[in-house]
């Protein structure tokens, strides 16, 4: 069979940032074509029908690709980290739990504010990025509730916060009495109908997707739209390579169609790789050449090293009475800014947030 | 017409009635679609093979009829061969048995999922000053004000040892 057409730009990765780019490029007439090596994750395949549904978290819907194994997965080595990721249409944001807390200001400058262990500031401000924060929420929906004086201000919010529960108000309490910072917590998550999409019935389920489409999905939210200005989506397409010009610049790829076997070259003008944290440093290096030994986009030999967890702890709270902490959605109602920005009489640099979850 | 190959209950075929009127509105060589046979002749008589696929799963999904009644005894075959069970496991059972309100653990059809919990949790409520924080507490720093910090008053490792 011969090889499809060229294309302006190719995709490679259809989660968060290859959807959102897809429905971008092709809003203004970008020819845009997408290789994604997973399936269509439909409602009835989400195990919220099953009996068995909390097993499946364990299971065939573990957020491991070590552990669920399904065929669309990769080889990943989990034995020192959490790996957090899914590989079908939408990407990880098939089964997450959307809470949606923006960086600060100085989230951008931690070279400017102390420097250590080679902290860089980021070549963007967030005053850069905030118009961008402000156009994807308005895409997907966020619950939430502007005003917080802990964050530089936002528009408001496309529906009301999530339900606090009684779970919630007791920690607010608690938060009042010790005279801290606490708000309603955005989520993508959404309380009302929005966009075509329904409310969160609030099953409480969200690691296990959401087969309502209430959970700011890519599949419910982007893709639609991106596949209506008539994006290419090529679903079941494993990307086994970048190929590269005489310039040395990507021209395409070459992939494994996985309904037929055959391996076909996608040519593109542009190129761009959005296959999450392991997937893309993974393609580059699987792309490396005579002229790029050392994979591609390596020519200062980082790729693949310093990445930057989304370290968290977690813990519970046990109350002495029943809260019904199970019900609502599994997003974070409540979160806590008194700690987030550096204070060393704490005797450390950095802060944290707390997101008072359920469970 | 075949006799109906299962039934409906007054409140399902009220339910799926005013559903059927929506989905297909009535113009003027068509009329409500509930004031029709629709409902008897072609979903609650539709051929076996028909019956046992979509026409009874969205019967039970509109209506969200009761475990006894068909379409619910229908639903229960609905997940993939590969997810079924007879039962909610043990392990997953005995834990919810120690819960005191049903209706937080249990969903109207009696399993917790897919309806979810929206009857058993209140919305947002902004007159709630433990909802709507009355006192806006917090501040950021603005990019122009980020500073170097004092890193003096850090502990040694040897302190933190």
């Amino acid at each position: 069979m011969s090889d499809p057409l060229p294309t302006d730009v190719l995709i490679i990765g259809s989660g968060m940032a290859g959807a959102a780019i897809a429905k971008r490029l092709s809003d203004r007439g970008v020819r845009a074509v997408c290789l994604e090596q997973g399936p269509w994750v439909l409602p009835s395949d989400h195990p919220h029908y099953s009996d068995e549904w909390e097993f499946e978290l364990r299971r065939d819907w573990n957020r491991s690709p070590a552990i669920r194994r399904i065929a669309a997965d990769y080889p990943v080595d989990a034995s020192r980290v959490d790996v957090m990721l899914y590989n079908s249409v939408g990407g990880s944001t098939t089964h997450y739990n959307a809470h949606w807390p923006r960086l600060q200001p100085v989230d951008f400058r931690k070279g400017t504010e102390h420097g250590l262990e080679g902290s860089a500031d980021w070549p963007i401000s967030y005053e850069d990025l905030a118009p961008y924060y402000e156009q994807n929420d308005a895409e997907l929906g966020i619950s939430g509730l502007a005003g917080d004086p802990a964050m530089p201000p936002r528009s408001p919010r496309q529906t009301p916060p999530l339900p606090f529960g009684e779970h919630g108000r007791r920690v607010a309490a608690g938060f009042e009495r010790l005279g801290w910072h606490w708000w309603p917590a955005d989520n993508g998550i959404i309380t009302a109908d929005y966009d075509g999409r329904v409310a969160c019935n609030h099953c409480g389920s969200c690691r296990n997707g959401c087969p309502r489409g209430s959970l700011a999905m890519m599949t419910r939210t982007y893709w639609p739209k991106a596949l209506r200005n008539g994006v290419e989506l090529r679903t079941l397409a494993r990307v086994e390579q970048i190929t590269t010009d005489e310039r040395g610049r990507a021209d395409g790829a070459i992939y494994l169609d996985l309904r037929t076997g055959e391996r076909k070259r996608q040519r593109a003008t542009i190129v761009i790789v959005a296959a999450n944290g392991l997937g893309t440093p993974r393609l580059l290096f699987l792309s490396a050449n005579g002229r790029f030994p050392n994979g591609l986009a390596n020519s200062s030999g980082l790729v693949g090293r310093y990445l930057m967890h989304h370290a968290y702890a977690d813990n519970t709270i046990v109350w002495p009475e029943p809260v019904n902490g199970i019900s609502g959605a599994y997003g974070a109602p409540i979160f806590c800014q008194e700690f987030a920005v550096t204070d060393v009489r704490r005797g450390f640099v950095n802060g944290f947030t707390f997101q008072i979850g359920r469970g | 017409m075949s006799q109906p190959a299962w039934t409906l209950t007054d409140a399902e075929r009220a339910t799926l009635g005013a559903a059927l009127d929506a989905l297909l509105p009535p113009d003027g060589t068509f009329p409500h679609p509930s004031q029709t046979r629709m409902i008897d002749d072609f979903i609650c008589a539709a051929s076996p093979r028909l019956a046992a696929g979509g026409s009874r799963i969205l019967v039970s999904m509109v209506t969200g009829c009761g475990r006894s009644s068909p379409c619910s005894r229908r639903r229960r075959t609905w997940p993939p061969r590969s997810r079924r069970s007879s039962g909610r496991p043990p392990p997953i059972s005995a834990p919810s048995g120690n819960w005191r309100s049903t209706a937080t653990t249990r969903g109207p059809r009696r399993s917790p999922l897919p309806l979810g919990y929206a009857h058993a949790i209140e919305p947002w409520d902004a007159t709630d000053p433990l909802q709507n924080p009355q006192h806006r507490r917090g501040s950021y720093l603005p990019t122009e004000a980020v500073r170097r910090v004092d890193l003096g008053g850090l502990p040694t490792n040897e302190e933190r040892r």
